[in-house]
């Protein structure tokens, strides 16, 4: 594949910065540090662009939806009110004009605290569901070990009145610090691993996710 | 209570009907909620991206700040501009190298992170099951904490060997992963499917209390209009 003057601009582009952040992490010296100090607040400033880029990503797919069948639009209308309504009302707020305050709590607290809570209440009575779909699908050594390490951890948690038993609580500890820490440290250093040779393949020029 | 608290508490009790009404189902009042929620969330981010990162860091500095500080911040003040050409296909290039930069940065970020966050903290932290003089040091049972560690050290690496997919062809051509990796990946397996469970238990136990909370809400208030 013939690879353009663009492709290795871009390339070099990604290479060399990356390399200056990661020597910057491993080796003392003061430009070094400096310039990755600046190359970390510039990405921190990029990323909140980029988020501004994904929220007008957002509306502008939902006024599409506007115009298309129904009822999707109605959602979408819902959507893009909502957004406008407290886009204004936290606007007016945080910069002080009119004297507004306590918009930005009363919407956490009366809209975003309450559906966040709720959504997670309702995983309560998903997960149940899912766990007996699962039972009912794929009954195998490790679906059975799986769900019964939650059911024992959960009895083992759970305190009941004059029922104490100190044998069931040993387990459940040694439980959750032996073979649970185990099994979530070998995946941490998966994941880890599987970071390190992602982040090296883009540093090699091996990956360019960023196009050219 | 003041009339915006209780317009607060009546919409929270709304809200919250409106998410528990998915339990019969996926449906329209699931949804209208939904979106409100999202419409919020995302309105919330973009006034807090304004008023806590652009407007003190780059704007402001730029013109109340001294000029050798400008280049610092006009800089990515114009890559950021660059940046959100990628909203629009036909101008999507111009923004193209400053996604180069980022991701670049990105990159070593998520070496150095897992480097120095990850993977040396994790073995440390393994490696030191072992240390015989912090058990003592701790009055712990000698053999009895080596032979956990021994476990821990058994699981980490046959958990980290389930996650290698290396195979090679057999003489008969099926391609499979070697026989000993496969029998120590089963026992990883083992290990990882408690993990999940004792997660699970955790994301369990969460659930629940946010759904006393939010039964105890929703009861609270309907008491709280009955009583005189």
């Amino acid at each position: 594949m013939k690879l353009g003057i663009k492709t290795y601009f871009l390339a070099a582009l990604a290479i060399g910065s990356g390399l200056i952040v990661l020597l910057g992490y491993f080796v003392d010296f003061p430009l070094l540090a400096d310039l990755r100090a600046t190359f970390l607040f510039w990405t921190v400033v990029l990323a909140s662009f980029l988020l501004l880029v994904g929220a007008f990503n957002l509306l502008r797919t939902h006024l599409r939806k506007l115009k298309g069948p129904q009822p999707a639009g109605i959602y979408s209308l819902v959507l893009l009110l909502s957004f406008f309504a407290t886009l204004i009302a936290l606007s007016i707020e945080q910069f002080g004009l009119f004297g507004a305050s306590g918009w930005s709590l009363w919407t956490m607290r009366y809209i975003v605290n309450p559906v966040e809570s709720s959504l997670m209440a309702v995983l309560a009575v998903v997960l149940v569901y899912s766990l007996a779909r699962l039972l009912q699908r794929r009954l195998d050594t490790f679906s059975v070990i799986f769900l019964a390490t939650t059911v024992f951890v959960l009895i083992g948690a759970a305190t009941f009145p004059d029922l104490e038993i100190p044998a069931l609580r040993a387990a459940r500890d040694w439980l959750v610090q032996v073979p649970a820490v185990a099994g979530g440290r070998g995946i941490l250093l998966g994941v880890g691993l599987g970071a390190v040779a992602a982040g090296l393949r883009v540093l090699m020029g091996a990956d360019r996710p960023y196009g050219g | 209570m003041a009339l915006s608290d209780l317009l607060g508490v009546f919409t929270g009790l709304l809200l919250t009907l409106f998410v528990f009404s998915y339990l019969l189902g996926d449906n329209a009042l699931f949804r209208i909620a939904i979106h409100i929620f999202i419409g919020v969330v995302t309105a919330y981010l973009v006034v807090m991206i304004c008023v806590s990162v652009i407007w003190p860091q780059v704007i402001l500095p730029f013109f109340s700040g001294d000029p050798n500080q400008w280049v610092v911040i006009i800089v990515p003040l114009v890559m950021g501009l660059l940046l959100l050409t990628k909203a629009w296909r036909r101008f999507s290039g111009l923004g193209t190298p400053v996604a180069a930069f980022l991701v670049g940065v990105g990159a070593a970020v998520a070496v150095g992170g897992a480097v120095t966050g990850t993977i040396f903290p994790q073995s440390l932290a393994t490696i030191n099951l072992f240390d015989l003089r912090a058990i003592q040091a701790a009055n712990q049972n000698v053999p009895w904490e080596v032979m956990n560690g021994g476990i821990v050290l058994v699981g980490v690496v046959s958990s980290l060997i389930y996650f290698h997919f290396g195979v090679r062809a057999s003489s008969s051509g099926v391609v499979e992963r070697a026989a000993w990796i496969e029998a120590i990946a089963r026992l990883g397996q083992v290990f990882i499917a408690i993990a999940f469970g004792v997660t699970l238990a955790g994301v369990y136990s969460a659930a629940l209390a946010a759904l006393i909370e939010r039964w105890q809400f929703i009861v609270n208030l309907i008491f709280s209009f009955l009583q005189p």
